[in-house]
């Protein structure tokens, strides 16, 4: 039983008719992802590789059991998708568009929280149970069949490098999630640490931050608080980014020496992370781990 | 998108907040006829992004709009944090009896906007906040709460000491700029100072604007405002739809990724294995033949390029159709620098046999660290990639 999604997880997806909602529904179905539904407007009634299409969230779940939306709808068209999502109680909504407007975002928190909707993303690459199955667009054949390391990271295509580079090596995944780069997410690092630390198949979490905002920090505080049990790894990318500077879109940006990756490395160091300074040093440290745990165990191919 | 000044002045004033007389001036004659205009002292400011402006001298109290001149013209093309001074905001000088702070800001942590009241205006609120936080009276909002009612801002600034008309006024603006937050997805709405006059009028004297990029489909009214970055590189990759991010100018080394955390995973271990990189292209997700094409063709125009890594995943994005990008480039003519590749995900296989009849080194398995420590040395060997 993986957290979140797992083999019975039974998926929607709004917006499969689109050019990226149809590749990834096709990605998906490869992998044997139980897709019972896609949604788009005025396409009700239609096919996508034999999933059947409706025209709204409420005529799908009037036909099948849902226990996971995937949006990938344009920017403009999630929020109306996120809450039609969340009032047809869909349990976990998982946003893939980037460039949502921020208060678009805000409100669907809100909303999902009032309502006991979970949110992840939006911003994201989803989220995968190797071997079992995925709600998202990774390449797969980068994740392996399954292990004993969880990997949580607001870039997804770090949760494509660290993962593919720790399977490379031997050392499996349990389950990797993106939570999404922008400034308000629905599913925070402590959101996510607070569900691994009793999923019995992961023993070890990567955390993969970047510099700005106070998410990393908050890891840092939740983990000085509780008993984690389990170890922790920590990069944080950014570290030679130019103060004052929007790195890209997504827009991290260190603000008056504010969410430097030097200020959370040390505060997750000091709640007993083990922090690294690059990729390779973090996937060394990972295998150094697990070489200790597990002597002898790893076979390296590639 | 950081508003300018003037720019936060007219969207505070025509959400109903009352602000000082102004007028903008692009040159030191139009600076004189404004203070004609408003006829009274007046205040000549040069409209630049940074702080500071006092300090630098950027800023002149004027009595006569001969003085306005002349101070327009010592202010006009100044260079402040890199920033040349083209336009200056004249505004009327107001009798100020008291300062106060005002602003909504969103919480990102909480997901709720967050409106901060303090008596202690025109100062940094920051510095406020860290010697005297009780000073700063904090309401959060519900964003689910359509509502909000002005009692609550007569109760905040009682408590922060105000009573009479001015209490009502400064009540009735702060109701006004949290519509005016929501109104224009806003990150920051801030009044600072929010000045009380001799005469008992409650004033935005000065503000500060800043809306959510993503938003700005929605905001033909803001259109006006849009950040012209003065940098073609920037402009351009807007033009393509993706993001260029200039990080030295001493940099020799391109750095094109997909994502912004690999973005700057990439510029880090550039940094740390001893290389200056000059700049990155984030390519975001959905990226065409074309743009991918058009993104290392302005990589490769981007001064003192020395070596280019391309550090990719086939996952949102397609390996085959970022190597047909990168093939078309070779087409029109071999790069005469080193490039690199580091490329693995969807259609990986096709992607790689592309980028092999190109004899472009790729990076199939290993780390970012693997790819740049193989650029950097190829760059050091100098002749060596350009074989």
């Amino acid at each position: 039983m993986s957290i979140i999604i797992n083999e019975d997880t039974r998926i929607i997806i709004q917006g499969i008719t689109g050019k990226q909602g149809t590749y990834h529904a096709k990605k998906m179905l490869e992998y044997g992802v139980k897709i019972v539904a896609g949604i788009t407007p005025g396409k009700g009634g239609t096919e996508v590789h034999g999933i059947p299409v409706y025209d709204t969230v409420r005529e799908a779940a009037s036909h099948h059991s849902i226990d996971f939306s995937i949006i990938m709808v344009p920017a403009p068209f999630v929020l109306g998708a996120a809450v039609e999502a969340i009032e047809n109680k869909i349990p976990t909504v998982l946003i893939l568009t980037e460039h949502v407007p921020v208060h678009d975002t805000m409100y669907i928190k809100n909303l999902a929280e009032k309502n006991g909707v979970r949110v992840i993303g939006p911003n994201t690459m989803g989220i995968i149970a190797p071997g079992k199955t995925k709600a998202g667009v990774m390449p797969v054949f980068l994740y392996g069949n399954g292990g004993k390391v969880a990997i949580v990271s607001r870039s997804g295509t770090l949760c494509h490098e660290s993962a593919s580079n720790l399977t490379f090596r031997g050392i499996g995944v349990s389950m990797v999630m993106g939570i999404g780069g922008d400034p308000i997410i629905g599913t925070s690092f402590v959101d996510a640490l607070k569900l691994l630390k009793d999923d019995p198949e992961t023993e070890a979490v990567v955390l993969i931050g970047e510099i700005g905002g106070s998410r990393e920090e908050a890891a840092a505080e939740y983990l000085e608080t509780v008993d984690f049990g389990k170890k922790v790894f920590a990069f944080i990318a950014g570290r030679y980014a130019p103060p004052g500077k929007k790195m890209g879109h997504a827009g991290a940006i260190i603000d008056k020496g504010v969410g430097t990756a030097a200020a959370k490395l040390e505060k997750l160091a000091k709640a007993g992370v083990t922090v690294a300074g690059s990729i390779e040093d973090l996937i060394q440290k990972v295998e150094d781990w697990y070489n200790a745990k597990y002597p002898g165990e790893l076979k390296k191919f590639a | 998108m950081y508003l300018y000044e003037y720019q936060a002045k007219k969207v505070v004033g025509e959400a109903g907040i009352p602000i000082p007389i102004n007028r903008l001036a692009l040159n030191p004659e139009e600076a004189k006829k404004a203070v004609e205009e408003i006829n009274k002292p007046s205040a000549v400011k040069a409209q630049v992004r940074a702080g500071g402006r006092g300090k630098a001298g950027l800023i002149k109290l004027v009595e006569t709009p001969q003085e306005a001149y002349s101070s327009a013209q010592e202010i006009f093309g100044k260079v402040h944090h890199g920033e040349t001074v083209e336009k200056v905001l004249v505004e009327e000088k107001l009798d100020v009896a008291k300062e106060l702070y005002v602003s909504v800001i969103l919480d990102t942590y909480q997901a709720k906007p967050l409106v901060l009241i303090s008596a202690e205006g025109g100062v940094d609120i920051e510095e406020v906040a860290a010697k005297n936080p009780e000073a700063i009276i904090k309401v959060p909002i519900d964003p689910l709460e359509k509502l909000v009612l002005e009692h609550r801002w007569l109760e905040a600034w009682g408590k922060a000491g105000l009573e009479g008309k001015v209490l009502t006024q400064a009540a009735n603006i702060t109701g006004k700029l949290l519509d005016l937050f929501y109104k224009i997805d806003a990150f920051t709405v801030e009044i600072n100072p929010l000045v009380i006059t001799k005469d008992g009028k409650v004033i935005a004297a000065d503000s500060k604007v800043i809306v959510d990029d993503s938003s700005l489909y929605r905001h033909p009214e803001l259109h006006d405002f849009k950040d012209l970055s003065t940098n073609p590189f920037e402009a351009r990759a807007r033009e393509i739809g993706v993001s260029y991010v200039p990080i030295s100018d001493e940099g020799y080394i391109g750095i094109i990724a997909g994502g912004a955390g690999l973005s700057m995973a990439t510029m880090d271990a550039v940094f740390e294995y001893g290389g200056v990189p000059a700049a990155f292209i984030d390519l975001g997700g959905g990226i065409t033949e074309e743009g991918m094409a058009e993104s290392l063709k302005l990589m490769l125009k981007t001064e003192g390029m020395k070596g280019i890594i391309i550090n990719v995943f086939g996952g949102i994005n397609n390996c085959e159709i970022m190597a047909r990008g990168v093939e078309r480039v070779y087409r029109e003519g071999k790069p005469q620098i080193p490039i690199v590749v580091k490329m693995r995900g969807h259609s990986q296989d096709e992607g790689w046999a592309i980028l092999q009849k190109l004899d472009i080194p790729i990076i199939k398995y290993g780390t970012t660290d693997e790819a740049i420590k193989l650029l950097l040395s190829k760059v050091e060997n100098g002749k060596e990639g350009l074989q």
